[in-house]
């Protein structure tokens, strides 16, 4: 069952220096299934956040419509907030009042809440109750964030960037909290622009890219469809010819530079690691630092983009 | 919308930044003024040489004594001496009474002389008093001399037994003893309300804008006139606060005395504060970032602080100043308040002032609503 229906968005944006519009949302449609991790991947500047404002209520789509559980988020706003729940991607909280007076403010806007105490043991925050924001680490700040989305006890959560700017630690920490939240049944919809996070966390990924969901699947099937799905890199203790090791069935594409090192593209690892041993075997090809590596979203999005994710 | 309200109430106190501007700045001011003592200021320090002890004298000296404006010193020991102290500044005056500064023998007696007889030249003359001054500080020395001056014809028409045909009543209009300290406060009240209200709400509505946090809370079903509100009521119990205080400090320290209505003051306030708080939304609304609301809060608060009469009156101003000065909210606002506190006014005394400050409501409400955004 669908709980998220996304028809037809388009934004624009007017540019006042300039004499046509900026497309942010270029015509795209998706919907979100209960109980899935959904994420939006795509580089800064692709329409992911201007897309889940649109869906949130905070902005308003130039054409096209957002439904959360059937009702329009266009126009029965206020049914809309109350289920949902929504992390920005940078908001500071009041900086006066302590995390549980936050909560308990923000819980007194909404028909149902949760209580304070409960909010914080879900990011193991309880400890800090009586902190101000401003005591808190980044990453503690990030989990606060998350857990007053939570405030409403929402059925639907949306993280707007949950990891940008954390350490690796704290990024694996955030990541375990949201698979929390999604394991007590939230669906949980977040954009992110690290390829190892949508990877770990999504059931399912839009790739974005100038206002375009390009592909659309799970991180399996994305990576699957690659012509290539895995890379194999090694040094050879001599110089060969290139297009001998062409001719190895499964290998697609073949590159050296002058140190004798090779990068093969192969269209599946375990295929054609033994056929590229019994090569080397055969032509008295001695391999060091061999090493395979499967591909990935960030593949994917070259391959369809021809871009790195992060440029 | 009441939860949101007592949080805002309790952040502004936990805000020491907020409390210091709102409370305390307001307080140091009427601690400041009330320490000033103007009346001192008018003193005139004379030192008197007198070589003579003859009853005119003493009566010369018993007249200045009565004239509390003329303080007495202790005479130095040479005229010169007086003098180099008068050029330091540190007397005002010096009076010098002659020798023969005494009534002429009683043959000579002005009385015996028949009236009509205005030959005056007969009369033995004795020295004329001398005085010392020093130029730099004219107004106390004028004074100073033209009490000299009355004080010795009063003796000469006494002596020559002139009649008086014209005399006048002096009587003080103000019964009370008005001090400085008494006139500034209600100034003081009218200046903490407009500048809390103002720069309050303009750098504390885009401080939350700047950091998103309006942002989030229009991401909650919170409507927007409820948070309006709630921050329209935590600044008005502020503002009750702040006043009561101020009362209440020039009250205790100063002993200044609100001689109106209480309930009064309290409206006046309220109504100045809905003023001062639209024109604090319109900044907010207009401001790109904090920084620009701040300034341009100051901008607006500051030209009234100064000419709306909240420390000296507007009738000090140029003429086509003070026209101007007039129409702006802060001035109807801080005479409606003297009015109540020192005249003891009643709402008669007052409605134009209120009147008037209705109309700026609804101007500020207007300029506000125009430019006000809760989203960015």
């Amino acid at each position: 069952m669908s709980v998220i229906e996304v028809k037809n968005l388009v934004k624009k944006f007017k540019q006042p220096d300039r004499k046509s519009d900026l497309v942010a949302v270029n015509d795209i449609s998706f919907s979100v299934e209960q109980g899935e991790v959904f994420g939006l991947l795509g580089p800064n500047g692709a329409g992911k956040t201007t897309t889940l404002e649109i869906i949130e209520g905070l902005q308003k789509p130039t054409s096209g419509e957002t439904a959360i559980k059937g009702i329009s988020t266009q126009k029965e706003l206020e049914k809309v907030k109350n289920l949902i729940g929504i992390q920005l991607q940078s908001s500071a909280y009041y900086e006066y009042l302590r995390l549980g007076e936050i909560l308990e403010l923000f819980g007194s806007f909404y028909q149902k809440a949760l209580p304070a105490d409960q909010l914080l043991d879900i990011v193991n925050l309880r400890e800090k109750k009586k902190a101000l924001i401003k005591q808190l680490s980044g990453g503690q700040q990030q989990r606060f964030s998350i857990c007053a989305a939570l405030v409403n006890d929402p059925e639907i959560v949306f993280l707007d960037e949950p990891t940008t700017g954390l350490d690796p630690q704290a990024r694996r920490l955030m990541w375990e909290f949201i698979k929390k939240i999604n394991q007590e049944g939230k669906t949980v919809v977040l954009t992110t622009h690290y390829m190892e996070e949508a990877q770990y966390l999504c059931d399912r990924i839009g790739i974005m890219d100038e206002g375009e969901i390009i592909a659309l699947d799970t991180p399996k099937n994305l990576i699957h469809q690659l012509r290539s799905s895995s890379r194999i890199h090694f040094r050879a203790t001599e110089r060969f010819d290139l297009e001998v090791l062409k001719k190895v069935e499964g290998i697609l594409e073949v590159k050296s530079n002058s140190e004798n090192y090779y990068h093969l593209k192969v269209s599946k690892g375990n295929e054609a690691l033994p056929k590229l041993y019994k090569w080397a075997e055969e032509n008295k090809v001695f391999m060091i630092d061999l090493e395979v590596i499967s591909a990935d979203l960030e593949d994917v999005f070259l391959a369809l983009t021809g871009k790195k994710l992060r440029e | 919308m009441f939860k949101l309200l007592l949080a805002n109430i309790k952040m502004t106190f936990r805000d020491k930044q907020a409390i210091f501007w709102s409370l305390f700045f307001p307080m140091m001011f009427i601690i400041i003024f009330g320490l000033f003592d103007f009346s001192k200021m008018g003193d005139a320090k004379y030192v008197i040489f007198n070589e003579t002890d003859s009853e005119i004298s003493q009566q010369f000296q018993q007249g200045l004594d009565q004239i509390t404006f003329l303080k007495k010193q202790d005479v130095p020991e040479s005229l010169d001496q007086a003098k180099s102290k008068l050029k330091e500044g540190d007397i005002d005056l010096i009076i010098v009474v002659p020798k023969d500064f005494a009534l002429p023998p009683a043959e000579n007696n002005p009385a015996a002389i028949p009236p009509g007889n205005n030959d005056s030249a007969q009369l033995p003359k004795p020295s004329p008093i001398e005085v010392f001054y020093s130029e730099s500080n004219i107004t106390v020395n004028q004074i100073a001399l033209s009490v000299v001056d009355k004080f010795i014809d009063r003796m000469n028409m006494q002596i020559g037994q002139t009649p008086t045909l014209f005399s006048y009543n002096a009587e003080s209009v103000q019964t009370k003893n008005i001090k400085y300290i008494d006139v500034i406060m209600p100034g003081i009240l009218g200046m903490a309300i407009m500048t809390s209200a103002v720069i309050g709400i303009a750098t504390g509505i885009s401080q939350y804008r700047e950091r998103k946090l309006l942002k989030r809370l229009s991401a909650t079903p919170l409507k927007v006139r409820n948070f309006l509100m709630a921050e329209v009521f935590s600044y008005l119990f502020l503002n009750i606060i702040q006043i009561s205080l101020i009362i209440l400090l020039a009250r205790i320290a100063f002993d200044v005395k609100v001689y109106g209505d209480y309930f009064l003051i309290y409206l006046i306030c309220i109504i100045g504060s809905v003023i001062f708080l639209n024109l604090g939304f319109a900044v907010a609304g207009y401001a790109k970032n904090t920084k620009t609301a701040e300034s341009l809060s100051q901008v607006v608060t500051m030209p009234m602080m100064f000419f709306s009469g909240v420390f000296f009156s507007t009738e000090a101003l140029p003429k086509i100043v003070g026209k101007v000065v007039e129409y702006l909210p802060l001035t109807p606002m801080v005479e409606a308040l003297r009015k109540i506190s020192i005249n003891a006014g009643s709402f008669q005394d007052i409605w134009k002032q209120l009147a008037f400050m209705g109309i700026w409501i609804v101007i500020s409400f207007l300029i506000a609503w125009r430019t006000f955004r809760f989203k960015d």
